[in-house]
C-alpha cells in the first residue's frame, strides 16, 4: 500500500482513474488467466489424448508388423513357399517405421523408451534368430516362438508403460488447470482487494475533504469566520477549500471591518452622547477632542473655537499629557485663515503626505501652519452647521498619512460637536436668560415696586397743577408704601418757615404739628445747607444730633428720619420728610428713589408754579385774542352797515327814485357810488387780509367759466376805461376749459388786475385780456400799454403793501394789497402768478389755474350771482 | 290784497331804504330793530314775508328764524336772510334752518326787490 501511496496521483481524477485501471487490470488479467488455464487443460488434454494415442498405435503397429512378419514366416516355415517371405519382410519394414515412430513419440520419457528398446531387442533377438535360421534354410518355429513370446511380453509391458503414462499425462493436466484454476482465482482476489482498498481510500479522501469544507461552510454560516477547511485531499477537493478559506477571509475581514465601523460609529455615538450631555462648550470640546484622539490614535488634538474673526483654543487632549503640544495655549495666527478656507468648502484640511483626493488647494497654508504647531501632520476639519463654529485639528508629531476612514472619524466627530456647540450655545443662553432673569426677577420686584411708587407719586404729582394739592396728593400716595409712620412734604418761602405743607400719618400716629421747628427743622436745615439728602437711622445712638433735635424728633414720637430737599432747580422750595417710630435702616436704593420721587414733586411743583403764571399770561392773551376777533367782526359789521346804507340810497338816487335828477346831480352821484364801492373794496382786502394772516381763508370752489367772470370784471371797470378813453377788449380761445374754483375770488382777482391797468395806463392805451388753455388748465393774462413796472421791483411786487416807485412817485392812490391777494388766491388754487413788464412798454400780468383747484373745499352755499343767472 | 312785509334790522337806515322800496312796490311794511321786536311783529301782524338781518342784539335774525320755524303757524313763512360777506357759515346755517333765499350786504336795493319778488311768487305757487 506504501507503494500505492507513493505513486499516488494528487487528483480526485487521477486517483480514480488508478481505481479503474486496478479494476480493469483485475477483469483483464483474470480473463487471460482464465484464457491460459483453458488452454493449458486442453493441450494437456490434446497431448493425453493424441500423443499418447499414437504410441499407442505406433506401438500396437509394431507388434502388427512382428505378427505378420511371423505369420508369413511360419507359413514359409510350413510349406517352404519362398513367397511368402515377402510379407515377412514387409512386416519388418512395417516394424522399423512402427519402431522409428514410436521412438520419436516416446522420445522424452525415460521408461516408455526403455520399454521400446527392451521391445526393439528382443525384436532384433527374434529378426537374428530368423536371419540365421533361414540362411540354414530351417526355420526352427519352437525356437522362434519362444523368442516371439519373449518379445510380446516386452511389448506387453511397453503397452503397459504406455498405458501407465498415459494415465500420468492426464493426471498432470488434470492438475495443470486445477493450478491455473487456483491462481486465477487467487489473482483476481487480490485485484480486488487491491481495487477495493484504493476505491476506499479515494472515496475516503474525497469524502473527507467534502465534509471538511461542508463543516467549514456551516461555521461560516453559523458565524463562525475563523474556521478554516483543510486543503488536503484531492487538488480539486483542495482548490474548493481554498476557495471556502478565502470566502471565510473575505467574509472575516468584511465582519471585522463592519465591526470596526460598527465599533467606530459606537464610539462617535458615545462620544455624541457625553457631548450632548454635558450642555457646556468646553465640555463638548473636550470630549470631541477625547474622541478624537482616541479614535484616531493620534498625539494631540484641538478644539478650536471661533468667535467673529477670533479662534481660541477651546479644548485640547494630549495621548501623552508631557507631550510638546500640550504646551499650546494660543493658536497661531494663520490658524484663522485655514479654519475659514476649510468651513468655507466644508472639506478637510489635512498636512504631510495624504492621498490625492484630499489634496487641497491651500495644501501650502495648511502645511506651514502644521509646521508652526510644530506637527509632524495635522488633520483639521471644520465644526460646522451652516455657520462655522470651530475646527477640530489632530495633530501628530511623526509625518502620518491620514486616511480617508480618519477623515471619515474626525468629520464624523466635528458633526456631532457641531450639533453639542449649538445645543450647549442655546443651553448656555438661555441659562444665562434664567439666571439673568432669576436675578432680575427680585431686584425687578423691588424696583418695580419702587418704580411703581415712583410712576405713582409722579403721576399723582403731575395729575394737577394746583400747588396745595400737589403738596397733599403726594404724601398721600407716598405715605401708605413706604414702611414709615410720617410722611410730611413742607414748602419754604425765602425765610425759611414752612408756609404750606401736606402730611400722612399712619394708624395709630399722631399728626405732628406741622410747624414745628426742631428735629424737622434741624433736618430741614441740614439738608437745605447740604443740598442733598439727610437721614438718622436711630435717633438715640446717633450722636451727630444736638440735643434739641433729639427732643424734637422725640416729640414726634419717632427714631428714625429721612429728609430730602426739593431742590433740582437750584435754590430749596421745600423738604420731603419721612419718619418711622422704629429705628429703621436707610438703603441706597431707598435714598435714591425718595431722592427721584423728589425730583418729580419738584417738577412737579415747579410746573404748578410755572403753569399759575403761564395761565395769566394765556388768560390775557385769550383776552386780547377775543378782543381781536371781535374787533374784526365788528369792523366787518361796522363799516358795511353804513356802506351798505351809503351804496343803497346812492343807489335809489341813481335810479330817480326821488324825483329826477339833473345831469350835474347824477354825476355827483355817480362820484359817490364809485368811491363808496371803492372804500367797499378796501374793507374787503383788509378783511381777507386779516383773514389770510389768521389762516381762515378758505376758498369755496364750484363750476366757473373765466370768459364770463372776466367780461364782467371789464363790464365793472369799462366806466372808468372809457372815461380815460382806453380800449378794452377780450380775447377768448376756442378750448379753454371750464374750471373749478372759487368765483367770488377769481372775479376779484381779474378786477384787481384790470383795476390796475386802468389806473396805470395813460388816456389813449388799450387794455387787452386774452384767456387761453394752458396745460391742465388755462392762463388768463391782462396787458396794457401802460407806465411798466421797474424790473428790480417785480419780485416785491406781490408782496403785502408793496407799491412800485413809480405808481407812488405819480400818486396813483392804492393800499397795495390788491397783488398780494391775488397771489395768494391763485396759488390756493394751485396756479403761478407772474408779470413781465418795462418802464414805459407797459405791463402784462398773468396767472394760471388747474382745472381743479388744489387746496380747496367746494363751496356749501349757492353764489348770489349763480341765483341770478337761474 | 296788499301783502304784508317784516323788514328786521337794526340799522335804521336800512330798514328805511328797504321800506321805501317796498311800498314802492306797494308792500305793506312792518319794521323791527330787533329779534324781540320782530317776533312780536310776526305774532301781531302775520306777515306773508320777513326780512331777517343776521348780526342783531338780543336775539340774532338765526335765532328768530329758529323761532319761526319751529313754530307751525309760521313754519312756512318766506324768509330772506341778510348778512355780510363775511359770515358765511351763518348764511349755511340759515340755509339749515330753512331760509329761503339769503342777500349779501351791501346789496342793490333793485336785486332785493327781485328777489322778494322770487320768493313770494314761490310763496304763493
Amino acid at each position: 500500500m506504501r507503494f500505492i501511496s507513493r505513486l499516488e496521483p494528487r487528483t480526485l481524477r487521477n486517483q480514480l482513474r488508478v481505481a479503474f485501471a486496478f479494476f480493469l487490470a483485475v477483469i483483464v488479467v483474470s480473463g487471460a488467466s482464465s484464457l491460459v488455464a483453458l488452454v493449458r487443460a486442453h493441450s494437456a488434454a490434446h497431448a493425453v489424448a493424441h500423443d499418447g494415442a499414437r504410441l499407442v498405435e505406433a506401438n500396437a503397429s509394431i507388434l502388427q508388423a512382428m505378427t505378420n512378419a511371423q505369420t508369413a514366416l511360419r507359413g514359409f516355415a510350413l510349406s517352404g513357399d519362398d513367397t511368402l517371405l515377402a510379407p515377412y519382410d514387409a512386416g519388418r519394414e512395417q516394424y522399423a517405421d512402427a519402431l522409428r515412430r514410436a521412438r520419436e513419440l516416446g522420445s522424452d520419457h525415460a521408461p516408455i523408451q526403455r520399454a521400446i528398446a527392451e521391445e526393439s531387442r528382443l525384436a532384433d533377438i527374434w529378426f537374428a534368430q530368423v536371419a540365421s535360421d533361414l540362411r540354414t534354410g530351417a526355420y526352427d518355429v519352437t525356437r522362434g516362438d519362444v523368442l516371439f513370446t519373449r518379445f510380446r511380453e516386452a511389448h506387453a509391458a511397453g503397452t503397459a508403460a504406455m498405458q501407465e503414462h498415459r494415465e500420468a499425462d492426464d493426471a498432470a493436466a488434470e492438475h495443470a488447470v486445477r493450478t491455473s484454476m487456483a491462481v486465477l482465482t487467487v489473482w483476481c482476489a487480490a485485484g480486488l482487494a487491491v481495487g477495493f482498498m484504493v476505491s476506499r481510500r479515494t472515496v475516503r479522501r474525497t469524502s473527507t475533504s467534502l465534509a471538511g469544507v461542508q463543516d467549514a461552510l456551516a461555521s461560516l454560516a453559523a458565524g463562525d469566520l475563523q474556521v478554516r477547511a483543510a486543503e488536503d485531499g484531492p487538488e480539486e477537493m483542495s482548490a474548493v477549500a481554498r476557495a471556502v478559506n478565502g470566502l471565510g477571509e473575505v467574509l472575516e475581514r468584511l465582519t471585522k471591518e463592519q465591526r470596526d465601523r460598527f465599533h467606530d460609529e459606537q464610539a462617535i455615538r458615545h462620544a455624541s452622547r457625553s457631548m450632548r450631555k454635558t450642555l457646556e462648550v468646553e465640555a463638548v470640546a473636550t470630549h470631541a477632542t477625547a474622541a478624537a484622539g482616541e479614535l484616531l490614535c493620534t498625539a494631540s488634538v484641538l478644539f478650536a473655537r471661533r468667535a467673529g474673526d477670533q479662534w481660541t483654543l477651546e479644548a485640547a487632549w494630549h495621548f501623552d499629557p508631557a507631550c510638546p503640544f500640550a504646551a499650546l495655549t494660543d493658536l497661531p495666527a494663520s490658524f484663522g485663515a485655514v479654519a475659514t478656507a476649510a468651513g468655507d468648502d466644508r472639506r478637510a484640511r489635512t498636512s504631510g503626505r495624504t492621498r490625492d483626493q484630499f489634496v487641497d488647494a491651500d495644501r501650502a497654508a495648511t502645511n506651514a501652519l502644521a509646521a508652526e504647531l510644530g506637527a509632524g501632520s495635522m488633520l483639521l476639519v471644520p465644526v460646522a452647521n451652516g455657520t462655522l463654529q470651530g475646527a477640530l485639528v489632530a495633530l501628530s508629531d511623526r509625518e502620518r498619512t491620514w486616511s480617508p476612514h480618519d477623515v471619515y472619524l474626525a468629520e464624523a466627530l466635528a458633526r456631532e460637536a457641531s450639533a453639542a456647540v449649538i445645543t450647549a450655545v442655546a443651553y448656555e443662553r438661555e441659562r444665562e436668560m434664567v439666571q439673568l432673569l432669576t436675578t432680575l426677577d427680585e431686584a425687578q420686584q423691588d424696583r418695580i415696586q419702587r418704580d411703581d411708587l415712583l410712576t405713582e407719586v409722579a403721576r399723582v404729582a403731575h395729575a394737577d397743577l394746583d400747588v396745595d394739592k400737589i403738596v397733599a396728593r403726594s404724601v398721600a400716595a407716598l405715605g401708605p408704601r413706604l414702611d414709615v409712620d410720617i410722611a410730611m412734604l413742607r414748602l419754604h418761602d425765602g425765610t425759611g418757615v414752612s408756609r404750606r405743607a401736606g402730611v400722612w400719618c399712619s394708624p395709630g400716629t399722631e399728626a405732628p404739628p406741622l410747624y414745628a421747628a426742631g428735629a424737622a427743622k434741624f433736618v430741614l436745615d441740614q439738608a437745605s445747607a447740604a443740598g442733598r439728602t439727610v437721614f438718622v437711622t436711630d435717633v438715640d445712638v446717633d450722636d451727630r444730633l444736638p440735643p434739641e433735635a433729639r427732643v424734637a424728633l422725640g416729640s414726634l414720637g419717632c427714631r428714625s428720619m429721612l429728609a430730602v430737599p426739593l431742590a433740582a432747580g437750584g435754590t430749596p422750595i421745600g423738604v420731603l420728610e419721612l419718619a418711622a417710630r422704629e429705628p429703621r435702616e436707610w438703603r441706597a436704593e431707598d435714598v435714591d428713589l425718595l431722592e427721584r420721587i423728589g425730583r418729580e414733586i419738584d417738577t412737579a411743583l415747579r410746573h404748578a408754579q410755572a403753569y399759575a403764571t403761564e395761565r395769566e399770561l394765556v388768560n390775557g392773551l385769550q383776552e386780547l385774542e377775543r378782543t381781536r376777533a371781535d374787533f374784526v367782526a365788528s369792523v366787518s359789521h361796522e363799516l358795511r352797515s353804513p356802506l351798505a346804507s351809503i351804496l343803497g340810497y346812492v343807489e335809489l338816487l341813481g335810479d330817480g327814485d326821488a324825483g329826477r335828477l339833473t345831469v350835474e346831480q347824477a354825476q355827483m352821484v355817480t362820484v359817490v357810488e364809485r368811491n363808496g364801492r371803492r372804500l367797499l373794496g378796501q374793507v374787503e382786502d383788509l378783511l381777507t387780509l386779516s383773514r389770510i394772516g389768521a389762516g381762515t381763508f378758505s376758498l369755496q370752489v364750484e363750476p366757473a367759466d373765466v370768459a364770463l367772470l372776466a367780461e364782467r370784471a371789464v363790464e365793472a371797470v369799462r366806466p372808468r376805461a372809457r372815461s380815460a378813453q382806453l380800449s378794452m377788449s377780450i380775447d377768448v380761445a376756442p378750448d379753454v376749459p371750464a374750471l373749478e374754483a372759487d368765483t367770488v375770488q377769481l372775479e376779484r382777482v381779474l378786477s384787481n388786475l384790470l383795476v390796475n391797468a386802468v389806473k396805470f395806463t395813460p388816456t389813449g392805451g388799450s387794455i387787452e385780456i386774452s384767456i387761453r388753455a394752458a396745460g391742465n388748465g388755462v392762463r388768463v393774462a391782462v396787458s396794457d400799454t401802460g407806465i411798466g413796472i421797474p424790473e428790480a421791483e417785480q419780485p416785491a411786487l406781490f408782496d403785502r403793501f408793496f407799491r412800485a416807485s413809480n405808481a407812488q412817485a405819480s400818486g396813483i392812490e392804492g393800499t397795495g394789497l390788491g397783488l398780494f391777494i391775488a397771489k395768494t388766491v391763485v396759488e390756493r388754487h394751485g396756479g403761478v402768478i407772474g408779470v413781465e413788464s418795462a418802464i414805459g412798454a407797459g405791463t402784462t400780468f398773468w396767472f394760471t389755474l388747474p382745472r381743479v383747484a388744489r387746496t380747496a373745499e367746494r363751496s356749501l352755499v349757492p353764489r348770489l350771482h349763480s341765483r341770478e343767472e337761474t | 290784497m296788499t301783502k304784508k312785509v317784516l323788514v328786521v334790522d337794526d340799522d335804521p337806515d336800512i330798514r328805511e331804504l328797504i321800506a321805501f322800496k317796498l311800498r314802492q312796490q306797494d308792500f305793506e311794511v312792518h319794521l323791527a330793530a330787533d329779534g324781540e321786536e320782530a317776533l312780536v311783529v310776526l305774532r301781531d301782524e302775520q306777515p306773508q314775508l320777513a326780512l331777517l338781518d343776521v348780526m342783531m342784539p338780543k336775539r340774532s335774525g338765526l335765532e328768530v328764524l329758529q323761532a319761526l320755524r319751529d313754530d307751525p303757524e309760521t313754519q312756512s313763512l318766506p324768509v330772506i336772510m341778510l348778512t355780510a360777506k363775511a359770515q358765511e357759515a351763518d348764511v349755511e346755517r340759515g340755509f339749515d334752518l330753512g331760509a329761503d333765499d339769503y342777500i349779501v350786504k351791501p346789496f342793490s336795493p333793485r336785486e332785493l326787490m327781485s328777489r322778494v319778488r322770487a320768493v313770494m311768487t314761490r310763496g304763493n305757487a
